[in-house]
């Protein structure tokens, strides 16, 4: 019992020690604030912006005479922020946004069926952006 | 009995430990804004709207109200006023007063549809008194016009819309649910909607079309806006035994500056992160691919994109990531993931991606 309390004790202080190491303190509510609302620009950006997104959806012939429509969309309930200090050689924050990417497909008879008709998800990619601030602002 | 109380809060302050974080959750609205501060629905009483709308069989009166009611079920309450009026006697059926769909329908069923035989239609008169009542109105409004475009007396309605069209600029916009039948009649409307730059035509029968319908209120009265509302939530989560669990991950967004490719001070942060994340799969290959916007010739960007990918996949190297696992390709200008005809869409396609993989 004694030396389970010192295993214990011991790593409960190693895991302290860990908590204050490089890049890993969690940046203070009104940081991530300030990085949220970057971020929802940033997704608005990224899903304006994609070649194959909404607005821009693709319209591909099929062999059966048929139609695929697709396109790709970040969905906002997908997202997530989270900020962290950089170390102190490096001051600043790293911002990570975390989304999922989806493709969506739908089939018709003619191109215009298979934009009308329901879209499934068929491809999901997680990904995560890393930016930082040195004091100018998210990059 | 003392040394067992100890093990025990340090066992749960050593889980606690492990599992605290906070969340940032997000989740969407679809806002509806306003278009309008106030509408006045307008409907023609005159005597040739007793008559048999085309082959429907039905006054068209009866077609219009009827599409008029379709169109108010489907109208938000967005916290704008409206009003319902009747032309050529002009009559009120709903006073101006914030808009609710049911006080509005109570107003419409009491549209008179037997309609008084011997009488003119003097359709400007009809919008002269209009405008008397809309003068008073202030910010933006939209006036529904339901009607056969059938006019016989008085002064021309176009003109008497053209003036209050320069009167009140883009506050006023005027929409038209024809029930018209005779070409002389759908003209005559049409020539009114296009009074004003946002005005509408649409057919009564066309309204009887869901999406129509929503199409044509979504014109006149509402905008679509998704708004992202990420708020943070503070959870305490006592951990479980982990499973190990694979799956690809893509880092992107070391954006380099126009023509860069040099790791500057300001990545090396990011570049921490992603190599601490890469050490959470240390049997998974890194895949340090590089990219450009479409700005330069094609094999200057093929060469920019390699050394950007080994500038990145060299510093992963030097910093923990073992180098055999590690593979670089440049993509060039080939490979664009965002609008390359926009400044912002050049500015994202300048990337390099991080893809673990199997």
């Amino acid at each position: 019992m004694r030396s389970a309390r010192k295993l214990l004790t011991s790593l409960f202080i190693c895991l302290l020690l860990c908590t204050t190491a490089q890049a890993s303190q969690p940046g203070s509510p009104e940081e991530l604030a300030a990085f949220k609302n970057f971020a929802i620009g940033w997704v608005v950006k990224l899903n304006k912006s994609h070649i194959k997104g909404f607005s821009r959806m693709e319209i591909l012939p099929l062999k059966d005479g048929t139609y695929l429509a697709r396109y790709h969309a970040i969905s906002p309930d997908t997202v997530s922020c989270k900020v962290k200090k950089t170390s102190a050689k490096t001051k600043g924050m790293v911002g990570l946004l975390k989304y999922i990417e989806t493709i969506y497909e739908s089939r018709g008879k003619t191109p215009q069926e298979a934009r009308a008709n329901k879209f499934k998800p068929v491809k999901n990619i997680r990904i995560t952006e890393i930016f930082s601030n040195s004091g100018k602002g998210w990059r | 009995m003392h040394n067992r109380k100890v093990v025990l809060i340090l066992t749960v302050a050593l889980a606690a430990l492990l599992a605290f974080g906070s969340l940032a959750l997000a989740e969407s609205h679809i806002i509806l804004k306003p278009k309008v501060d106030a509408f006045a629905y307008f409907v023609d009483t005159s005597p040739s709207m007793s008559q048999t709308y085309g082959s429907t069989g039905t006054p068209k009166i009866i077609a219009g109200l009827n599409a008029l009611k379709r169109l108010n079920n489907v109208v938000p309450e967005l916290g704008y006023d409206s009003a319902l009026y009747a032309m050529p006697d002009f009559a009120t059926y709903s006073p101006k007063s914030m808009f609710t769909r049911a006080a509005m329908a109570k107003g419409l069923a009491s549209v008179p549809s037997e309609l008084p035989f011997f009488q003119s239609t003097p359709m400007g008169k009809g919008f002269a008194d209009l405008d008397k009542v809309l003068k008073g109105w202030d910010g933006k409004f939209a006036v529904i016009f339901v009607s056969d475009g059938l006019t016989n007396s008085g002064r021309n309605p176009s003109l008497i819309v053209s003036d209050m069209a320069k009167k009140y600029g883009d506050r006023f916009c005027l929409h038209i649910i024809s029930v018209a039948d005779t070409a002389s009649g759908k003209a005559t409307l049409k020539r009114l909607a296009s009074k004003t730059p946002c005005g509408v035509y649409v057919d009564a029968n066309a309204l009887a079309d869901k999406a129509v319908l929503d199409k044509f209120a979504q014109d006149v009265f509402y905008t679509q806006e998704e708004e992202l509302i990420v708020e943070v939530v503070e959870k305490v989560i006592i951990a479980a035994p982990v499973v190990p669990v694979q799956e690809k991950i893509v880092f992107r967004n070391f954006n380099f500056g126009f023509d860069k490719y040099k790791i500057t001070d300001e990545m090396i942060p990011a570049l921490t992160e992603a190599a601490t994340m890469l050490e959470e799969f240390p049997n998974l290959n890194v895949m340090v691919g590089g990219h450009t916007d479409s700005s330069g010739s094609e094999a200057y960007n093929q060469g920019l994109s390699e050394r950007r990918a080994k500038s990145v996949a060299d510093w992963l190297a030097a910093n923990g990531i073992a180098p055999e696992r590690l593979q670089v390709k440049g993509y060039g200008e080939m490979n664009p993931k965002y609008d390359n005809k926009t400044k912002e869409g050049r500015k994202l396609n300048r990337r390099v991606e991080i893809d673990v993989e199997d």
